[in-house]
């Protein structure tokens, strides 16, 4: 199985600011970044608050709830806490970033915050509050993050932080234009673990000087889902996944009556009928894993196919047995069919000479 | 001729060409192609929408030809695939060269969720690759009326976000 994970974050360690938002800082350096607890229980922030008096760098523990990264290569990667689902909430939220950071739109990528510690964001994604919700923080952490680099870019430019202008994530000393310095480089350059945390949140743009905020701008996760790059949830493949399925009855009102693992089949070590695999033991295939789901579901309730309107019987004909095939049996069988992994049945059953070389019969679309 | 069928049946592997890589695929068990592009080969461009064929977010290309790899058996394939990821090409500068589809996808911000958006690539990368000048007149498809079932004449394209 082949495993696919998403970005993860380069920040190990995090040390709480006074007005509540975490710095990080990377394992190898060249990586900094300001994260903000959005969402978080009254009593957790006020903790927060407490270990701000005296935090240092790994006194936290924990990611907060949304962050901003730096690279070395003047990029932002914006770790998103909001659940993407097509509503575009990570390009509504990147929007609301670059503005208060001053970057343009190429340099911001968006990724899911990882949830290996637990939910991220207790108030979820839902009802249309993503924006609202996360406007003020993400501007404000944003914005200080903005004010972090300018104060560390005025030390490294020697001129004083009031006299540097920024654009695209260059800070330009405004009466010398040679004078400049990219984020990237501030953040590869500069000694972050003594970095001055501001006291004071700084002033937020007014909405007038917005470039990003209320304009059309295009998805910033597009180019990767156009190119089929971009991970899903369902897309995840992690060690030791385990799968689930909804199974259903093929009967109405239906309930069920037991559920049990099934005895995965095995192949006879030697078959008569295949001198080829004499004394070959069965091989299953390393990659083919989730597919071997084996599982007996058994219903009871009424059939199908009595007391139904024949409109309701033809809408239902995909699920019901042969004629021949005995009542009691069906139920079991063609659920069994129905809800586990048909394709292997072909250990089930007698093969035939052209059993995998057709298409399987099972594979039927209900009627309309 | 079933009897000698069956002597000479055996496991194998299959060779299978997926955007001009070739991979080594066991035929056994018999499962769908898309099941092998997405779980064996990491290929989750592709993606799994209704598994029944209707919907089309697993369309890739086989020979050219858009096929519904979630319907296919894999020991069906005979041919070149070529998924979404295989769609646009590479350049020599590392660049990243857009499908003609691509791009018109971009620059008309086309999807909401682009769950299926892979598989509607696809098809239509396959049909403008034999329409290079289609016309958009519905009534030319009037013959295959006559000869396709009725749920065949759905949208070929179905995205529920």
């Amino acid at each position: 199985m082949t495993t696919q994970q998403p970005p993860q974050s380069n920040v190990k360690k995090w040390r709480i600011s006074r007005r509540g938002f975490l710095i990080g800082l990377g394992a190898t350096a060249a990586v900094v970044a300001v994260g903000v607890p959005i969402g978080l229980p009254r009593a957790r922030l006020a903790i927060a608050n407490l270990v701000a008096e005296g935090g240092s760098f790994g006194s936290i523990d924990a990611p907060p709830t949304s962050w901003f990264e730096i690279s070395a290569d003047n990029r932002i990667r914006f770790f998103n806490p909001k659940v993407e689902m097509g509503q575009g909430v990570n390009t509504s939220l990147a929007q609301i970033a670059a503005e208060e950071l001053e970057v343009d739109w190429e340099q911001i990528e968006v990724v899911s915050a990882s949830t290996a510690r637990g939910i991220n964001d207790s108030m979820g994604t839902g009802n249309s509050t993503s924006v609202s919700s996360t406007f003020t923080p993400i501007r404000q952490a944003a914005a200080t993050l903005r004010e972090l680099l300018r104060s560390e870019a005025a030390k490294l430019l020697g001129v004083p932080a009031a006299s540097l202008t920024v654009a695209s994530g260059v800070f330009t000393a405004n009466n010398d234009p040679s004078k400049s310095i990219t984020y990237g480089q501030i953040v590869a350059q500069a000694d972050v673990a003594n970095w001055e945390i501001p006291e004071e949140a700084p002033a937020l743009k007014p909405a007038s000087e917005f470039r990003f905020v209320g304009k059309s701008t295009p998805r910033v996760d597009f180019e990767s889902k156009l190119t089929g790059k971009a991970l899903y949830g369902y897309d995840m493949r992690l060690p030791n996944m385990l799968y689930g399925a909804v199974a259903r009855p093929n009967t109405i009102e239906g309930k069920l009556a037991s559920a049990a693992p099934a005895k995965r089949p095995t192949a006879p070590a030697w078959s008569p009928w295949w001198p080829k695999t004499i004394l070959r033991a069965w091989r299953p295939n390393p990659g083919c894993k989730r597919t071997r789901v084996w599982a007996i579901w058994i219903w009871h309730g009424k059939t199908a196919v009595s007391g139904s309107s024949p409109k309701l019987m033809k809408s239902l004909r995909w699920a019901t047995a042969p004629a021949w095939w005995p009542k009691k049996m069906a139920t079991s069988a063609i659920c069994w069919m129905a809800t586990c992994s048909p394709l292997n049945s072909a250990r089930r059953w007698p093969p035939t000479p052209t059993w995998n070389r057709t298409p399987p019969w099972w594979m039927c679309r209900p009627t309309r | 001729m079933i009897a000698i069928y069956y002597l000479t049946w055996d496991w194998k592997n299959m060779k299978l060409r997926i955007n001009g890589t070739e991979y080594d695929i066991a035929e056994e068990p018999p499962r769908p192609l898309l099941w092998v592009l997405r779980d064996e080969l990491g290929l989750t461009g592709t993606k799994f929408g209704c598994g029944a064929g209707f919907c089309g977010s697993c369309t890739v290309h086989i020979d050219g030809e858009a096929v519904r790899s979630c319907v296919t058996p894999l020991t069906t394939v005979a041919g070149e695939i070529r998924t979404i990821e295989g769609l646009s090409l590479m350049a020599e500068d590392g660049t990243i060269q857009l499908h003609p589809v691509q791009q018109a996808f971009l620059e008309d911000q086309v999807p909401q969720c682009s769950w299926c958006m892979s598989g509607q690539m696809m098809t239509a990368a396959a049909f403008l690759a034999k329409n290079p000048a289609p016309t958009g007149d519905r009534n030319r498809r009037s013959d295959e009326r006559k000869l396709l079932p009725l749920w065949l004449l759905l949208p070929r394209e179905k995205c529920s976000c």
